[in-house]
């Protein structure tokens, strides 16, 4: 009998070699996210778990993300996308997924920034007070894709939401002024004014509204300088006298005047 | 009336007990069990949806041990009962063969209730404890009816497919071949919803599809989509969009669903040759 021990210890040895090697060789492995199958496919094969799939591709993706350097990541980024792609079809109530695509995505490129874009606006329609999804498609919009005025609409679409903090509609005017939307921002900021309690808010309000309504008196002006002279102002100061009386001072205020490329702006001050 | 119920019960006693002899449940408890404890390493991966992720992971252990329950234990049981001849037994004694079906389907559904009540209470109480544990923003909502409705969704769902097995069992002869078409059946329910789905948006755009669109929905009605009976997206749900005419209207249809396929079994088991 004293063969067959030897064999199992030279079989368990034989075992243990080859697993070791296996094992240390997967370690020099790059990580790789494979292309999934179509949609419909885990649709069928989900069923009644299909979310429970969804979550098994998020944490195989997220696997991918922790243990990838950023220019693999880039490599894989359709991968990634249909990914996200997946997961929102199968599960779109896990707020997991919008995070992860806001932070692994949108930084690559502008069309990938579209894509993150079009994922989080498909999310709002199933997560109905979700403000993180507003917050994240208006910062895409402004920061990646340079475009205030779309990400001051897309800020103040969450202000109906019951949990959007305050500061989320007031940076929607912010950007709105950014854009050169004055009168929009100065409608925002009356709507947000008439639904505040808090006196020292309604104070702040009316302020950033009296600022508006300057700058819209100096918008109106250069309107009326360019009928007249068919052409627009180089400066703000040619506009007085004849035009305007006199800049508006905003001193203190937290908006300074910009008149660039023929726009006027209210820019807020660092 | 009253000793044909008699006669059925005790038919789906003996069915219940079979199945406690054979340790059905507490195999598959203990693979539930396994399968939740194994299931918490996976909630590290989740960084802010941890209540939800949670949520869908217990459910859907419920969901499969009943799967597996149905497919292994409930087709070998009736299948089985002809392979081995223990079928004669049964109606070697004054009880007709419709008695005979009904029971086993009353045995089986009792143990699968068994089942799901105790995996059920177990998920509800994990739930219950990281609710507890976590901070508000990882768990915000544990809506507790909708968790039960979910439950009794899954029960509602495996009836309407251990009334189908019946069905099956009446048709053809082997476990085996039950077993395919017990999968390919759910497959198919499965997949009906999808390729509508994909018909509509076909319709939509191309105008066209639509004779394909309407024979799968006809053929929806003998398969019927069981996502309707899937609530286990608004256990962790702040606000609950769901109309309870609608989840009514979805039970009714089940319930009515899993007695037809009872019936036509019945019948099935009466005309077919032993």
């Amino acid at each position: 009998m004293w063969w067959k021990r030897i064999a199992f210890l030279i079989l368990m040895c034989i075992y243990i070699s080859i697993y070791v090697y296996q094992e240390e060789r997967n370690k020099l492995k790059e990580a790789v996210l494979p292309t999934l199958l179509p949609i419909s496919l885990y649709q069928v094969m989900g069923g009644y778990t299909k979310q429970l799939m969804a979550e098994s591709i998020f944490i195989q993706s997220v696997v991918f993300l922790g243990s990838s350097p950023l220019p693999e990541v880039k490599t894989y980024k359709d991968n990634l996308h249909q990914h996200y792609l997946i997961i929102q079809e199968l599960h779109p109530y896990l707020s997991d997924t919008y995070y992860l695509t806001e932070s692994s995505l949108s930084w690559i490129s502008q069309e990938d920034v579209k894509r993150v874009n079009a994922i989080l606006a498909e999310g709002m329609l199933y997560n109905d007070d979700f403000w993180v999804l507003y917050f994240f498609k208006g910062f895409n919009e402004f920061h990646y894709l340079d475009d205030p005025v779309t990400a001051a609409n897309t800020l103040y679409g969450a202000a109906n939401l019951k949990s959007t903090p305050k500061w989320l509609t007031r940076l929607a005017t912010i950007l709105a002024a950014k854009g050169g939307e004055l009168e929009i921002g100065l409608v925002w900021l009356q709507a947000m004014k008439m639904n505040e309690q808090n006196p020292e808010e309604v104070k702040r309000y009316e302020e950033s509204i009296l600022t508006f309504k300057k700058a819209i008196e100096v918008k109106k002006a250069l309107l009326y300088y360019k009928k007249k002279n068919q052409s627009w102002p180089e400066s703000l100061d040619d506009l007085v006298p004849d035009f305007i009386s006199e800049l508006p001072l905003l001193k203190g205020d937290q908006y300074a005047l910009s008149y660039v490329n023929q726009k006027l702006r209210l820019v807020r001050k660092k | 009336m009253r000793k044909s119920v008699q006669r059925v019960l005790a038919v789906a006693q003996v069915t219940f007990m079979d199945g406690m002899r054979k340790h059905a449940l507490i195999g598959l408890i203990a693979l539930a069990l396994l399968l939740e404890v194994f299931g918490i390493v996976f909630m590290d991966f989740f960084g802010r949806d941890v209540g939800r992720a949670s949520s869908d992971f217990l459910i859907s252990i419920i969901w499969l041990a009943g799967m597996v329950f149905l497919l292994f234990h409930a087709v070998q049981t009736i299948a089985m009962s002809e392979e081995q001849k223990v079928i004669y037994i049964f109606l070697s004694r004054p009880i007709s063969r419709s008695e005979y079906v009904v029971g086993i389907f009353v045995g089986l559904a009792l143990l699968l209730f068994v089942l799901q009540v105790l995996l059920g209470v177990v998920s509800y109480v994990t739930l219950l404890w990281m609710k507890t544990q976590l901070e508000t923003q990882y768990f915000p909502v544990f809506n507790q009816g909708y968790f039960v409705l979910s439950i009794v969704g899954v029960f509602v769902m495996q009836l309407c497919v251990l009334a189908a097995i019946m069905v099956f069992c009446g048709v053809l002869r082997g476990s085996f071949l039950v077993l395919m078409m017990s999968i390919a059946y759910y497959s198919i329910c499965s997949g009906i919803p999808v390729v509508l789905e994909s018909l509509k948006q076909q319709m939509i755009h191309v105008e066209q599809g639509y004779s394909s669109y309407y024979l799968l929905k006809a053929i929806g009605m003998l398969f019927p989509d069981f996502s309707r009976l899937d609530f286990k997206d608004f256990v962790v749900m702040p606000s609950t969009p769901m109309l309870a005419d609608d989840v009514g209207l979805s039970f009714i249809f089940s319930v009515v669903y899993a007695l037809m396929m009872l019936m036509l079994a019945c019948y099935l088991y009466r005309r077919r040759d032993l």
